[in-house]
Formats: C-alpha cells, sequence, structure tokens
C-alpha cells in the first residue's frame, strides 16, 4: 500500500481584507501517520482541511503533497465529511456509492467488483450492498463513505469531524474500527475533531491550533499509548488532562 | 447485526399503509363523492334555476351525445396534441436553461432581469401577444403552452441544481470525477426531483393555458367546446366541457404518476436521505 506525507508550510488563510482565519501554520505528517487536528470552534480548523484537499487555496504559504505543491482535489487525497446525507449518492446503491470512484477512472470489470466487494466487506456492510442510502443508519452511512474513499486507493484520508454526529455508542464502534482498517491499510490520516477523548484513542500525534482569529498550531502532544487504545488504558486520563489543560490555557487573543 | 435486516420493514409499511386504515380511507373517499353529486342535484332539484345548472344525469346525457357524434374526441385530441407538444417542447427548453442557470453564475445573472419580467405574466395576459405575433393558428398555441412550461420547469431545475450540496460535488472530485463526469452522474441525478416537482405543476398550468387560448382563438379543443355552448347558451355542454377538462387532467397527472414519477423514484430516495 503507498501512502504518502503532507507538508504545511506557513500557511495564512484570510476571508475579505479584514477576517485573518490561520496565520502561520506549520505542520508535517509523515508517511501512514494518523494526526488529530484539535482546537476551539471557530479556530479554523476545517479551513486547513479544505486547503489540504484543494477545495480552498492559501492567502499565503503552500501545502505540500509528496514535495509537490496542492492546488486543486486529487482522487490521491480523500476527503470524508460530517454530513453524510450530502456527501452520498442517495440514488444510487451502497455497492454503487462504493464503485463510484473506480467507475470515474474507468477501472474495468472484474477488478472493479473485487475491489468494491473488499471495501465493503472491510467496512462490515457485506449484507447490505444492494440498499440504498436512506435505508441505513447514520454509523453505517458513515461507513459507506469511508468505503467509498478508500475503494479509490486514496494516499491520504481527510477527515472532518465524520463523527460528530453520531451518538456515543456508535462513535466509540466506528473509532475502534476505523482504527482497525488504518492499521491495515496504512493510510496517512488527518483527522478533525473537537473531541479530547476520540483524538486520545486513534492520534500517533495531536495537535492543537490557537483559538482563532490568527490561529496558529499551539502544541503538539506525541500519544505513546499502545494500540487498540480504551478509554481506561494506561496514561489516558493523564494526556487528556494535559490536552484540556493545553486547550483551556490557550491564550484568547 | 441482525437487527438491520429489519429496517426496511417500517419503511415497507408507511408506504402501504395499514390495511383497515386504508378502506377506511377509501369509504371516505366514495362518501366524499356521493356528496358531492348529491348536494348538486339539491342544487338543482331545489335552489337554482335548472337552466342554469343541470342536473348530473343531464350532463351525462350531454357528454354521451357529444361522445357518441366524435365531437368530443374531436376536441379531446385537439387539445392533447397542442398540451404533449408545447409541454414536452416546454419542458426541454426549461431543463436545458435551468441547469445552465444553476451551473454558471453568470448565465444565471445575466438571464435574472428576463426572468422577473416574465414570471409574473400569466399565459393569460401574454395571449393577445401571442396571438399577434403567431396568429390564431396552432403555432400560438404551442407557443403559449410551451412558454408556460418552460418557465415553471425553469425555475424548479436552476433551485434544484442550486440545492445540491456542495460537498457532494467536492466528494466526486475527490473521488476523481472529471467536470463531464460530475455533470452527468452526480449534479443531473441529484436535480432530477426537483425537475419531476417542475414538471408536474407545469402539467396542470398547461390545461389552464390551452384552454385560455382555445376560449378566445380556436375552431376545435375542449375549451372552444365550452365557450361555443356558452354562445349557444347550452349550460349542459359547459357542463359537459369542464367535466371533460376536469378528467383530462386528472388523468394526466395519474399517467404522470405511473410512469415519469416511477421511472425517476430511485432520484427521489436522495430526498428522504435524512
Amino acid at each position: 500500500m503507498s501512502a504518502s506525507s503532507i507538508e504545511i508550510r506557513n500557511l495564512c488563510k484570510a476571508f475579505g481584507n479584514s477576517s485573518v482565519v490561520l496565520e502561520g501554520v506549520n505542520l508535517t505528517i509523515a508517511d501512514s501517520e494518523f494526526v488529530c487536528l484539535l482546537g476551539p470552534s471557530g479556530c479554523g480548523k476545517s479551513t486547513v482541511l479544505n486547503i489540504v484537499a484543494g477545495f480552498d487555496f492559501p492567502t499565503q504559504g503552500e501545502v505540500l503533497h509528496d514535495g509537490r505543491r496542492i492546488t486543486l482535489p486529487e482522487p490521491r487525497r480523500a476527503m470524508i465529511f460530517q454530513d453524510v446525507q450530502g456527501s452520498l449518492f442517495g440514488w444510487l446503491t451502497i455497492r454503487q456509492n462504493v464503485e463510484f470512484g473506480p467507475r470515474m477512472r474507468g477501472v474495468a470489470e472484474p477488478e472493479r467488483t473485487q475491489i468494491v466487494d473488499r471495501y465493503i466487506k472491510l467496512v462490515g456492510l457485506a449484507d447490505h450492498a444492494d440498499y440504498f442510502p436512506h435505508q441505513l443508519s447514520g454509523g453505517m452511512k458513515q461507513r459507506v463513505q469511508i468505503a467509498r474513499a478508500l475503494a479509490n486507493s486514496p494516499e491520504v484520508l481527510l477527515m472532518d469531524e465524520p463523527f460528530g454526529a453520531l451518538d456515543a455508542q456508535t462513535r466509540s464502534t466506528l473509532q475502534g474500527e476505523l482504527e482497525r482498517i488504518w492499521r491495515e491499510t496504512k493510510k496517512t490520516v488527518l483527522f478533525i475533531t473537537h473531541d479530547i477523548g476520540e483524538s486520545i484513542r486513534l492520534a500517533d500525534r495531536i495537535v492543537i491550533l490557537s483559538k482563532g482569529p490568527r490561529s496558529h498550531v499551539s502544541a503538539i502532544i506525541k500519544v505513546d499509548l499502545p494500540r487498540p487504545r480504551a478509554p481506561g488504558d494506561g496514561d489516558f486520563a493523564g494526556i487528556y488532562r494535559q490536552v484540556e489543560g493545553l486547550l483551556h490555557s490557550l491564550p484568547p487573543k | 447485526m441482525a437487527s438491520v435486516d429489519r429496517i426496511n420493514e417500517p419503511l415497507m409499511n408507511s408506504r402501504s399503509g395499514h390495511p383497515s386504515s386504508h378502506n377506511i380511507r377509501a369509504i371516505r373517499i366514495g362518501i366524499g363523492t356521493v356528496l358531492f353529486i348529491g348536494c348538486w342535484q339539491i342544487l338543482h332539484s331545489y335552489f337554482v334555476n335548472p337552466f342554469l345548472l343541470p342536473s348530473p344525469l343531464q350532463v351525462l346525457r350531454t357528454m354521451w351525445d357529444l361522445l357518441l357524434s366524435g365531437e368530443l374526441l374531436d376536441d379531446i385530441y385537439a387539445s392533447s396534441r397542442r398540451i404533449l407538444v408545447g409541454y414536452f417542447g416546454g419542458s426541454l427548453i426549461g431543463i436545458m436553461l435551468g441547469l445552465l442557470m444553476g451551473r454558471f453564475r453568470s448565465i444565471n445573472d445575466l438571464m435574472t432581469p428576463c426572468l422577473e419580467f416574465l414570471r409574473p405574466l400569466s399565459p393569460v395576459a401574454l395571449l393577445p401577444l401571442v396571438l399577434i405575433w403567431f396568429g390564431i393558428g396552432e403555432a400560438a398555441k404551442y407557443v403559449l403552452v410551451g412558454y408556460t412550461a418552460a418557465i415553471i420547469v425553469l425555475i424548479n431545475t436552476a433551485f434544484g441544481v442550486n440545492r445540491m450540496p456542495i460537498i457532494r460535488a467536492r466528494a466526486a472530485q475527490c473521488l476523481g470525477a472529471s467536470e463531464w463526469q460530475m455533470f452527468r452522474n452526480v449534479l443531473l441525478p441529484s436535480v432530477i426531483p426537483y425537475i419531476v416537482v417542475g414538471m408536474r405543476t407545469a402539467l396542470g398550468f398547461s390545461f389552464m393555458a390551452i384552454v385560455a387560448a382555445e376560449l378566445i382563438a380556436a375552431d376545435s379543443g375542449i375549451g372552444y367546446l365550452i365557450m361555443q355552448s356558452r354562445i349557444l347558451i347550452q349550460v349542459d355542454q359547459t357542463f359537459a366541457g369542464l367535466i371533460t377538462l376536469s378528467l383530462l387532467g386528472a388523468f394526466s397527472d395519474m399517467v404522470f404518476r405511473l410512469t415519469l414519477s416511477k421511472l425517476t423514484a430511485r432520484y427521489q430516495y436522495d430526498l428522504l436521505n435524512v
């Protein structure tokens, strides 16, 4: 499996003339690394992700993917949105949704079905391949979105609070599944969340953005717990307090 | 995961309804029909000058006579042809312009003044102008119906394009869809439910437009039949024309539901997906 690195260099983003959202964000994400971006709401987390995806452009600075400057969305970087209703194609079955990327890229038939079958199975939806999205629960829809992204064999997964709209139990299950899938596929992941527990459970490193406007990276915490992780493990609580302290002590601008 | 197999059931139930509640509804609709005809009969017999309001049976007999003489079928054919040609032509133009308007901001801005000018102008208000420009022949009818359908379908289509979530386009971009693939595989399917709503509304309005045109300038059609009966003061024939119009409208809507709505059912799922 290929994977690749993302380098964010002195990223600045202003909307209009007055509101500077990001100022001097620097971050390097290594091959196959799982990074969580954490920060108070309105700090520009989603803006960072949209620029990395190629949906939005930096005012200053640049983002590199494997050393190449990002200017447009590419299949190498897959985005997973929180709003599954908007993101999934409601008129296509689960199978057809997952098949979308390979079909657009012209992957030929026997191979295409194999790919689709593999990823539908990977997210545990083999029994629901012929359902339509509106027949599935929120958590299952999110699984479809993950499978759809993976079926296109991206190098990087960009996830914008993907489990934020799910109930606590489903969220926990999906966190476990995502971690398993990440270990199996070795993708590079940039994952946005405002849930401290979620970031500790998933991340190799937690990157904290300062309070906006003019936010930048204020702290980076390495999470060294063995995987798979659970909230009761080792120093989980200690890291939680540390992250919470960092988040709350962010200097108000 | 055993529980998920049941997901489908509530959906099916809510669609078909409980059998007994279904029967009750049918009975109520039956009672409503009897009440409607009964009231009509009572008004005819006791309250209104019977010359001004013929009895249901009288109207039915007139319809039957018109049917046997072939006159009614000729008029139905004339009106239907005008509606079909104008409606499908207009819808096609409306869909294409609506997609362009929704897709390209510049075209939207350029067309907005024209559209704002036309929007409040009912087909009836435009009829004199259409008659001057296109004469009293068939062309004028096609244009009037076509215009009516095009405006309604256009507005709905453009609205549908704008309603597509931006993240859906972004998801497709990430998945490697080209501009054309995006249009064909994402935008168009997302807009189909709005096109269908627009076309169904436009169908009703097409009936209104064609009757208006036939009332004023035609030598055939249901509107013409109604107007003739007014001149000859044959109120039973006026009612026969109105009922034909009503039945034809209901019939075409039913055909619409059984064909176009059925064919596009899977695209409607997208609206359920909340």
